[in-house]
């Protein structure tokens, strides 16, 4: 079904039309949720506000931008507000804290030797199509990815996973251009510090 | 030698390539090793994160979402209860109408039937003004009378409008209600 299609469907009030939006996106608002929140219940949570919020505001989307950057904008706001209100504060300066502590490389212990604990359930569920090799690699990435500040976190996420435009997700976290291109070079270079605890960029790639 | 290449032109670098760098900096990045290596090292994570899938969430995600709505699930399910409330509402205005089709009723209908012909023997005295405000009471007073006589009609009645009232509200304006 047509994206457009289900846009319509919705502003005149029809559910089965946000069933199917949300089929195609909640997996992506979800991953979005959880680089903010870290955790896997009020991503959750968030994930079914922002779905509420779509149904409701639908009428206030006008077509002049793409329904994603719509969407993704109350994605942010969500997790912004769920932040204020736990009063959670992220910042840069956490990084170099997490990269010096024992976890980071607990989190990220071996490609091959796997366990009877292993986060991915938690996040994953049941994967059945994607190898195993191919799913180590997903999981070495997302937690180290959480290692970084929140930003970095969402900003590589949203270009990498949701394939959206420095100038998209400029608008989305109405930051200008030259921070989100910063933020994401500095995102990559922490990544890379993260990985090569471990791993060399050639053994992963 | 000219100034190492900053974040952004290196981000340039790897969103558009080679070509989006001013002559000077390609000429530059030509001759310096450690503006290659950190091109480089960002180029490796970037073909590593053009890896990423996105995490998956639980499966009922929208039947819980549904409970937080407290809406009905199936729309057709409305539609049925629409249209068996119609069906309804036809019958019983129907029953209505029939059952004031009785002898008993039929014999007060003929009485009421004389009162033309009181008019019709003043109708000279009598202006149409008057005859109108007459006529309007009497019929307010039979509807008065209906009404007491048929409570329960009345209110089945009054139901299944409010219930076809609510159908067609919902339809077009829940969207404003959930507001
Ligand atoms: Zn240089």
């Amino acid at each position: 079904m047509n994206e457009q299609n289900l846009i319509i469907r919705l502003k005149n009030g029809d559910l089965s039309a946000l069933e199917a939006l949300m089929k195609l996106h909640q997996n992506y608002v979800f991953t979005v949720a959880l680089r903010m929140v870290k955790k896997k219940e009020p991503a959750e949570e968030i994930t079914q506000d922002v779905f509420i919020k779509v149904y409701k505001k639908i009428n206030s989307y006008k077509e002049r931008s793409k329904f994603t950057t719509w969407l993704f904008t109350i994605v942010y706001r969500t997790c912004l507000n769920y932040l204020d209100k736990k009063q959670i504060v992220y910042s840069e300066s956490s990084l170099k804290s997490c990269l010096n502590e024992s976890k980071v490389d607990r989190s990220l212990s071996g490609l091959q030797q796997k366990k009877s604990y292993s986060p991915r359930d938690e996040y994953f569920g049941q994967i059945e199509n994607i190898s195993s090799l191919e799913f180590d690699l997903q999981e070495i990435l997302w937690k180290a990815i959480d290692q970084l500040s929140y930003q970095q976190g969402v900003i590589i996420t949203l270009y990498y996973i949701q394939q959206f435009s420095v100038s998209e997700i400029s608008e989305i976290m109405q930051t200008p251009s030259n921070t989100i291109k910063t933020q994401l070079h500095r995102g990559r270079n922490n990544l890379k510090e993260v990985l090569l605890k471990k791993y060399t960029l050639e053994e992963l790639i | 030698m000219t100034e190492h290449l900053n974040e952004l032109e290196i981000e340039k670098y790897i969103e558009k390539g080679r070509n989006a760098l001013s002559s000077t900096k390609a000429l530059h990045l030509e001759g310096c090793e450690k503006c290659r290596k950190l091109i480089e090292e960002q180029l490796q994570v970037h073909s590593l994160l053009k890896k990423l899938q996105p995490q998956k969430v639980a499966k009922n995600l929208f039947q819980q979402m549904q409970n937080k709505l407290s809406i009905m699930p199936q729309k057709v399910k409305k539609d049925w209860t629409f249209v068996i409330a119609l069906i309804l509402l036809l019958f019983i205005g129907v029953s209505i109408l029939v059952t004031k089709q009785t002898p008993e009723s039929a014999i007060k209908q003929k009485q009421n039937i004389e009162l033309p012909d009181l008019l019709q023997e003043n109708i000279q005295k009598v202006n149409w003004e008057e005859i109108l405000k007459q006529t309007y009471s009497w019929f307010n007073m039979y509807l008065l009378k209906f009404l007491l006589e048929n409570k329960n009609l009345v209110l089945i009645f009054f139901s299944l409008f409010v219930i076809m009232f609510y159908h067609l509200v919902d339809k077009r304006y829940a969207k404003y209600l959930f507001k």
